[in-house]
């Protein structure tokens, strides 16, 4: 199985639309929606198994569909919301490429990781220019970002791998080291 | 443990512009151990209906009961439905995610306060009746079997909760005509250990073979409640439902028509065999 | 059935609704950029004035069109808060301990408070007067100037379309997937969030195989039948805009134009 470009192209879609369907999935469960966050999963997934550019656009387009179709998010925390995703589709691409360890899970695990860093840093000077209105913002929105979303983080942690794997199985996504299985 | 619904009314989308009846104010009792057959056509209200019934949808009017208990009351334990009816929608096998087939089918007992050993018992039990033998199937992923062996992991998952009342959205779309035999004899097998089975199908031929009961919905009505041969007498009624009756009642008809006299209650092949050989042994076969 | 659900779009006739999208979307960057210049009294009363009518003349619900701004009082209240108190203003009305009101305070949060709550008015006017359909074919159209910093327009558009097209399809399939793990004794509605959290894999999983399964049919359809990329596709002819729409940018343009003179 290869990846090529309409695959990629057309998985990007797929994940595109699942921003759309998975916060409406988990909005009959009460509190879901705010606790795990479930629009940052397709887009760290797409950024993961499709690179860089298809998870930067997975990124942007994603949170501006569901704010069109759905309503969620509000328009007023939209832009924000877009550079932290962008950001994170964007990112995990780039680490997925740069990180071979030689093992599926520390790859997975270094990418996630950086990504969010980098994604809530990115997020959090956005939105600290926009709120420029006093010093106080910055510092609001940094605690907010890792004390209140740390149950999403790690259910996210926890969860993109196991759907990475699974998908794997369903020989649905190619092996990220072909070689190691067959020895 | 049977089920009963009480003038039950069910309406998609209310309060939208959207507004649909999927099903006006029907009531049926389903007792222990019957094997019933629905039919009826696409938007029909039959999905509708098992939904209701294993509590998936809460009906807008009207109650459904288990045995006795409505079960969308206020302080009733859904646990009890759920050990006590399963269902098995159209493509099972989306249903399916654990790491290993093991864990998937015992994802159902995992609140059900059985110990290790008697989970694990229920686990093969099912694997097995399924088809499958247990130890070399339990250690794989579920989800890079075929797309048969999926589906009987996923059903395999339902049954090891042991319903007392199992039911089936189209079990046997999509199986090829072997494995529609094989699997409508397991349904039949387990209707026979004292397991009520509802199931929703199309294929007039097998609801003939193996349902005691027939029941045929149109427009969200109950139209038609009976036992089977009642039910597909009306050759004409179901034909104008275009839902149509089964091949061996069809051929009995035109043996009639043809002066060869059948009896108006055949509706299984082996019905239809063992008419036509009473006939010619006993009307002396040239 | 699912069907694709219509967000926040309302059904009407108004002069607003019947703007072609493209217009609207462009008056609609041209009234934000209008509102962020403003630093003026005047400035503000113009686009004040302008959102208000804008929401007279399309004969909005007031009630749900503000509805957003009505849910986030608390958030407004909150930064006017904020702005009033640790504004480091020259001469405090009041100060004990970190906090100091000061009138620059006031106005400041003040100006924050009424900026975020005119940016809320005018989306809620875009898109309660759009269908989400007409808003994501002009964004579309609206993206081509992009392809000369070589961001491939046609694809990025294939791609949106098609992402759309799945919505109902997934919604049902979610659906399905969550009746059936239900049915297996799933505890979505459980209060306790361990049982909450036991509900994501389950529900997750299936999700993502069958939208990447879906995914994988088609992909592989479009490479059987030749498909290299959008590029080569026909398009649909755009209408041209007319005299309203023209209208409609020309007002947009005057409104953020006004942010200049008063400076």
């Amino acid at each position: 199985m290869k990846m090529t470009y309409v695959k990629r192209s057309i998985i990007t879609a797929v994940c595109i639309a699942l921003c759309v369907v998975l916060p409406m999935a988990f909005h009959s469960v009460k509190n879901a929606g705010s606790i795990f966050a479930p629009m940052h999963i397709p887009v760290l997934l797409c950024g993961l198994i499709c690179g860089a550019p298809f998870g930067l656009l997975c990124g942007i387009i994603g949170p501006l569909l569901s704010s069109l179709f759905t309503g969620m998010p509000p328009a007023a925390i939209l832009p924000a919301m877009m550079v932290e995703l962008a950001a994170y589709g964007l990112f995990t691409g780039l680490f997925m490429q740069i990180v071979r360890t030689k093992a599926v899970l520390a790859d997975l695990y270094i990418s996630l990781v950086a990504a969010m860093l980098c994604g809530r840093v990115l997020a959090g000077a956005a939105k600290a220019l926009i709120f420029s209105a006093g010093k106080y913002s910055l510092t609001v929105w940094a605690t907010s970002y890792f004390v209140t979303s740390l149950p999403g983080i790690i259910i996210q942690l926890a969860l993109v791998p196991a759907i990475v794997f699974a998908l794997q199985k369903a020989r649905l996504i190619p092996l990220r080291y072909p070689e190691a299985i067959c020895k | 443990m049977p089920v009963e619904l009480e003038n039950v009314s069910y309406t998609y989308a209310s309060g939208t512009p959207y507004e649909t009846e999927a099903l006006e104010n029907m009531s049926l009792k389903i007792k222990d151990g019957e094997f019933v057959g629905v039919m009826g056509h696409t938007g029909c209200g039959k999905s509708t209906m098992i939904q209701l019934i294993a509590g998936l949808l809460v009906p807008s009017e009207g109650k459904v009961l288990l045995d006795g208990n409505d079960i969308n009351a206020k302080g009733y334990d859904r646990s009890v439905l759920r050990r006590n009816v399963g269902i098995v929608f159209q493509y099972p096998e989306y249903q399916l995610f654990e790491t290993t087939v093991e864990k998937d089918v015992a994802f159902g007992l995992k609140h059900s306060g059985l110990d290790r050993g008697e989970v694990s018992e229920r686990v093969r039990w099912a694997l097995e009746i399924m088809g499958f033998s247990f130890d070399s199937i339990r250690n794989q992923s579920p989800l890079s079997l075929s797309g048969g062996e999926k589906r009987r992991v996923a059903i395999a998952g339902v049954l090891a909760v042991r319903p007392k009342i199992v039911i089936f959205d189209e079990p046997i779309a999509g199986l090829d005509p072997l494995g529609r035999e094989a699997f409508l004899k397991l349904i039949s097998d387990l209707n026979e250990d004292g397991t009520t089975i509802i199931t929703v199908s199309h294929n007039a031929d097998s609801m003939a073979e193996y349902a005691k009961r027939i029941i045929v919905l149109d427009s969200g009505r109950l139209i038609m409640d009976g036992k089977t041969r009642d039910v597909f007498s009306d050759v004409k009624r179901m034909e104008e439902l275009r839902l149509g009756v089964s091949q061996p009642r069809l051929i009995a008809d035109m043996l009639s028509k043809r002066g060869f006299e059948m009896p108006r209650d055949i509706v299984s092949c082996g019905e239809l065999v063992s008419a036509i050989k009473e006939r010619l042994i006993g009307g002396g076969c040239p | 059935m699912s069907r694709l659900p219509t967000g926040q779009y309302i059904y009407g006739e108004s002069p607003i609704h019947l703007i072609d999208a493209r217009a609207k979307l462009l008056s609609f960057i041209l009234l934000i950029a209008a509102v962020v210049l403003a630093s003026s009294f005047a400035g503000y009363a113009a686009v004040f004035c302008f959102t208000a009518a804008l929401l007279w003349i399309s004969r909005l619900p007031l009630g749900t069109a503000l509805g957003a701004i009505r849910r986030l009082w608390l958030f407004f209240f909150v930064i006017f808060l904020m702005n009033a108190f640790f504004f480091e203003a020259e001469n405090p009305i009041f100060s004990w301990w970190i906090f100091r009101l000061s009138y620059g305070g006031i106005a400041q949060g003040a100006n924050v408070v009424l900026r975020v709550a005119l940016l809320m008015a005018l989306s809620s006017v875009l898109t309660c007067t759009t269908t989400p359909m007409d808003m994501t074919s002009a964004l579309q159209s609206l993206m081509k100037p992009l392809k000369i910093i070589r961001v491939p327009v046609e694809d990025v558009a294939m791609i949106i379309s098609v992402a759309i097209q799945f919505i109902p399809t997934l919604l049902e399939e979610t659906d399905m997937i969550k009746k059936a793990q239900t049915a297996r004794g799933a505890r979505f509605e459980s209060r306790s969030l361990r049982h909450k959290a036991e509900c994501v894999i389950p529900l997750v999983i299936p999700i993502f195989i069958s939208a990447f399964r879906r995914a994988d049919e088609l992909s592989t359809a479009m490479e059987a039948r030749g498909y290299r990329g959008a590029k080569n596709r026909t398009k649909r002819k755009k209408e041209p805009l007319k005299a309203r729409d023209l209208a409609a940018l020309f007002i947009s343009a005057a409104i953020c134009a006004v942010q200049f003179c008063f400076r």
